[in-house]
């Protein structure tokens, strides 16, 4: 345990004495991990905004059953009672025709008399439906409908899921752009904090041949680069993170913002403190990939 | 200690560095390895302490099969062989003392055990007044007993040395020689590599010829 804790300190202080020892070089790989995941994070902020008007589209999305015009009270009550009790539907409101045709007449005041002109109420009774979160996709909506359209007294089921269904689409495409985007990067990244280690192992080389000499295990040699890159990364996902905190406010800021309601939905709120961290933490993970794959290469064992 | 079978080490088509060297070392022995330039004897030696694996045959080293060791074990066996090279090969940037205690703590000994060894083999081999020197503020001599001295900081079973005085000068050579016959008589095993013959000859001990990577017959030298 002693001999566990000593190497762990001998790790974290060359780490530190390495940082500083190649402080430009070091800065350097934090700073490309820091530009990485900005724009990744860019892509996350966007995506996440565009994610949150889905869903609050979604909370607004109805199901409405309409019913046949000779549907027995019975029936009505039964369909109530059922959809009551079904795990998907928040609320079910019914509508009568004469509300229907009330609603109509306020909505579309130049069509008041219609109903007249057809020579009675064209407009059928509903259920009108709100539903749960969970339930507000495609599949949940279809599988709803296709449980009712056959139930007695019903004469129709419909919902309109189309361009919701597009922004979902278009939220998904900035996300797995974004998710690209930073794979570039990503590689490139990679390949600048593989260099860097790759020229500290060179600086370092007659201090490896003679620790290897002296019977020094892969891990006393290796940890203190892993534990360097590890830094680095972290110090470029913190970067990182304060970029987009500080562009965020920025363009919350700006007239632009105020201006163009489109710019509260791409722009509207920043990432949960979550995601920010796990965005900070991946700049670790990403310099402590580099560090391994350039070490394996660099043959300090 | 040391035995080699049948052992062939070619780095590239063409005359093999070594060429089917079989050898055996007692423990407590101390031999010299002899030839001229390009002779084998440094490769003889990286294959001692697993810098180099044969082409074929087998190297054993205290009882284990160097040649199909895992690259995990290499570093224990290490820590029983001091290794001397005639450049030295010590750290600029470190001084006399930071330079032995670095050997005893990449092997993971406590503070005061780094401390305590350092000073004494530094001691034992009269540095004591150039403990906070560098390497580049010390003679050619006491350079090679500051690297013999991280050789020996870890009490290995076998020191090798590798043409340990080519840069130094007829009496620091000798001195050398006397401080390995010392440790020698502690118990460690000693392989020397060298061209020289006027040490071995002074030495009188056993000597294993190699020429163009061949063993010569014992007792041709």
């Amino acid at each position: 345990m002693r001999r566990l804790l000593r190497a762990l300190l001998h790790c974290v202080r060359e780490a530190w004495e390495g940082l500083w020892r190649n402080a430009a070089l070091s800065l350097l790989a934090a700073t490309s991990i820091g530009v990485s995941l900005y724009i990744l994070g860019l892509f996350l902020v966007l995506a996440f905004n565009l994610n949150l008007f889905v869903e609050s589209l979604g909370r607004d999305i109805q199901v409405q059953i309409y019913l046949a015009d000779g549907a027995a009270p019975e029936a009505i009550a039964a369909l109530r009672n059922e959809l009551l009790s079904d795990p998907a539907v928040a609320s079910a409101r019914f509508v009568s025709r004469d509300e229907a045709r009330q609603r109509f007449r306020q909505n579309f005041p130049t069509l008041r008399d219609l109903s007249e002109r057809l020579g009675g109420n064209p407009f059928p009774a509903a259920f009108e439906l709100a539903l749960r979160p969970g339930y507000r996709d495609a599949g949940g909506l279809e599988r709803l409908a296709a449980s009712y359209r056959k139930a007695p007294g019903v004469e129709e089921v419909r919902y309109d899921l189309g361009w919701i269904e597009r922004l979902n689409g278009l939220a998904g495409l900035v996300r797995r752009g974004g998710y690209g985007l930073g794979a570039l990067l990503g590689f490139g990244v990679l390949v600048t904090v593989g260099a860097v280690v790759r020229l500290t192992v060179l600086a370092r080389r007659e201090e490896i041949e003679i620790m290897k000499l002296v019977g020094a295990t892969a891990a006393f040699i290796r940890g203190p680069f892993l534990l360097g890159a590890a830094a680095q990364g972290l110090l470029g996902g913190g970067l990182a993170v304060g970029g987009l905190i500080l562009t965020h406010r920025l363009v919350e800021r700006s007239a632009v913002f105020r201006a163009n309601p489109f710019m509260a939905l791409v722009a509207g709120r920043f990432l949960p403190t979550e995601a920010a961290l796990l965005l900070a933490a991946g700049g670790a993970l990403l310099g402590l990939a580099a560090a391994l794959l350039s070490l394996r290469r660099a043959g300090t064992f | 200690m040391i035995q080699l079978f049948h052992v062939t080490k070619k780095y590239a088509p063409g005359a093999p560095a070594l060429s089917d060297v079989s050898l055996n070392v007692e423990k407590g022995e101390f031999i010299f390895l002899t030839g001229p330039s390009g002779a084998g004897k440094t490769t003889l030696l990286r294959l001692i302490f697993r810098d180099e694996v044969p082409t074929s045959g087998q190297v054993i080293v205290n009882n284990e099969n160097v040649a199909t060791m895992r690259s995990r074990r290499i570093p224990y066996l290490r820590r029983q062989i001091g290794v001397v090279f005639q450049d030295f090969k010590l750290l600029p940037r470190k001084t006399v003392f930071e330079n032995v205690s670095y050997a005893t703590k990449v092997v993971g000994l406590p503070p005061r055990e780094q401390r305590g060894r350092t000073y004494q083999v530094l001691e034992m081999l009269g540095l004591n007044h150039r403990l906070h020197n560098y390497p580049e503020q010390i003679s050619g001599g006491e350079q090679q007993r500051v690297a013999i001295a991280r050789a020996l900081v870890n009490r290995p079973l076998i020191l090798l040395a590798d043409e340990p005085t080519g840069n130094l000068d007829p009496d620091l050579s000798r001195e050398i020689m006397g401080l390995f016959k010392d440790i020698n008589s502690h118990g460690t095993t000693v392989v020397i590599a060298t061209h020289d013959r006027e040490t071995i000859r002074r030495m009188a001990r056993r000597v294993i010829a190699l020429d163009h990577g061949v063993q010569a017959p014992a007792g041709a030298v």
